[in-house]
């Protein structure tokens, strides 16, 4: 197999959890699929290294952490001024409840948000995490309490969401 | 329901996505090309740079000839044949399309080093003052006038070399045998000028298929490659001793050069 079609057949597997862990890093579908193309290029500059890795999504997964980390560090993103309000389309049925976790997500800082996804939906322990993140397994532990602490402090008791 | 159920949930349903893998590909390859040729124009004008500047910091000839690209006259007995035919130490290596990969030649060589230097050297000192009427070249090796005086060049290639110091300048002729067809060629060279800082553009005259770069090294300097269908690969470079000035010889002759018959490895 080319590499080129090695690197089809990683990406066409791939995609769409990337996509899905960098929604829910950063709240947006656009942002999301900006962040994705990012990791994916950058895949593709080292692919004949990554090629060769026993744990390449570990790897694929500490570049999209290291995207989402540097985009929240560019200034121009702390300022969101607007004189129009977007455009919203929800789906009724489970609109409110995915506002809700991605809200709540919101108000974490990035890199307590980026150790929720990581130990919750791409379900990684927290080794596996501290890697991803480029810390210490005590860090990680620390920043997953806080960020289910400041989750708690905006539900209430009985809430779907109580964890 | 917990949180992993509830970001399952709320990804459940993604938009379509508007990343294409083809187009990725297809940026960083042009991202690749790009690098490469910024690259290569770099390479060039430090190479150019170089060999415009060590003229100048050699030590000045005892007899008040102006400086070579070669220091001490004790290298002057090195050029002579048999000699010149030893593969000389790159720092006098004087030559375009030194980044040429080595490669065998598509024609054997049947012509001994000796015999070669001595005949391209003739054929070169009889060329020059009719292709470049009214210039006065000194050996690059050692600061002679004329005759001309080849060398083997470096490196895997069978091939010669020879340097010249001119008024305001210095210039020098590479023949080799031809690793590639001109048709082959053709494809590098198109390939090579095909973004837009390469600077360059081929050329097909005569069957020979030509790779002519001017404007190099900061806007004072030319190269001239041609691959012939007898075989034989030309080169000749140019290059202004101070960036801004005209060069010394112009890319019609150094095309001229390239295409004369009588500088060929398969007399």
């Amino acid at each position: 197999m080319s590499t080129e079609q090695a690197y089809r057949d990683y990406v066409a597997g791939n995609l769409d959890r990337l996509r899905r862990t960098a929604y829910l890093l950063c709240g947006d579908w656009h942002l999301a699929d900006d962040l994705t193309s990012t990791v994916l290029v950058k895949l593709l500059r080292h692919w004949k290294r990554a090629a060769a890795m026993e744990h390449r999504d570990a790897y694929v997964r500490r570049m999209l952490m290291s995207a989402w980390l540097d985009e929240r560090r560019r200034p121009w993103r702390r300022e969101s001024s607007t004189d129009q309000l977007p455009d919203r389309t929800a789906a009724a049925a489970d609109a409110d409840r995915r506002l809700d976790v991605l809200s709540l997500l919101a108000g974490l800082p990035p890199r307590r948000r980026a150790v929720l996804v990581l130990r919750y939906f791409c379900d990684l322990s927290v080794e596996e995490t501290a890697q991803a993140l480029g810390c210490s397994e005590g860090t990680v532990k620390s920043q997953a309490a806080r960020a289910l602490e400041s989750l708690r402090a905006g539900l209430e008791e009985g809430d779907p969401l109580w964890i | 329901m917990d949180l992993t159920q509830a970001m399952l949930a709320a990804t459940a349903n993604p938009p379509p996505t508007g990343i294409d893998v083809d187009q990725l590909i297809t940026g960083e390859r042009r991202r690749t090309r790009r690098l490469h040729a910024v690259t290569g124009v770099a390479v060039a004008a430090a190479l150019a740079a170089g060999m415009v500047a060590l003229p100048q910091l050699l030590p000045q000839k005892p007899s008040g000839q102006s400086p070579g690209l070669a220091p001490p006259s004790t290298v002057a007995a090195a050029t002579r044949s048999p000699a010149a035919c030893v593969t000389p130490s790159p720092t006098v290596k004087v030559l375009p399309g030194a980044n040429v990969p080595a490669e065998p030649p598509l024609v054997p060589v049947t012509e001994s080093c000796g015999a070669a230097i001595a005949r391209l050297s003739a054929e070169l000192t009889v060329l020059l003052p009719r292709l470049i009427p009214g210039v006065t070249f000194t050996n690059a090796r050692d600061g002679s006038p004329l005759p001309a005086r080849f060398e083997k060049v470096g490196g895997q290639q069978i091939g010669y070399t020879a340097g010249f110091n001119l008024p305001g300048g210095v210039m020098s002729v590479r023949t080799e045998a031809a690793g590639d067809i001109p048709a082959q060629f053709r494809a590098f060279a198109e390939k090579e000028c095909g973004v837009p800082e390469a600077k360059c553009r081929p050329a097909t005259i005569g069957g020979s298929e030509l790779l002519i770069r001017n404007d190099v090294a900061g806007g004072y300097g030319i190269d001239v490659w041609a691959v012939r269908p007898d075989g034989t690969t030309l080169m000749a470079l140019t290059r202004a001793r101070d960036p801004g000035r005209p060069t010394p010889v112009t890319e019609q002759q150094l095309i001229d050069l390239v295409m004369t018959p009588e500088l060929t490895m398969y007399p």
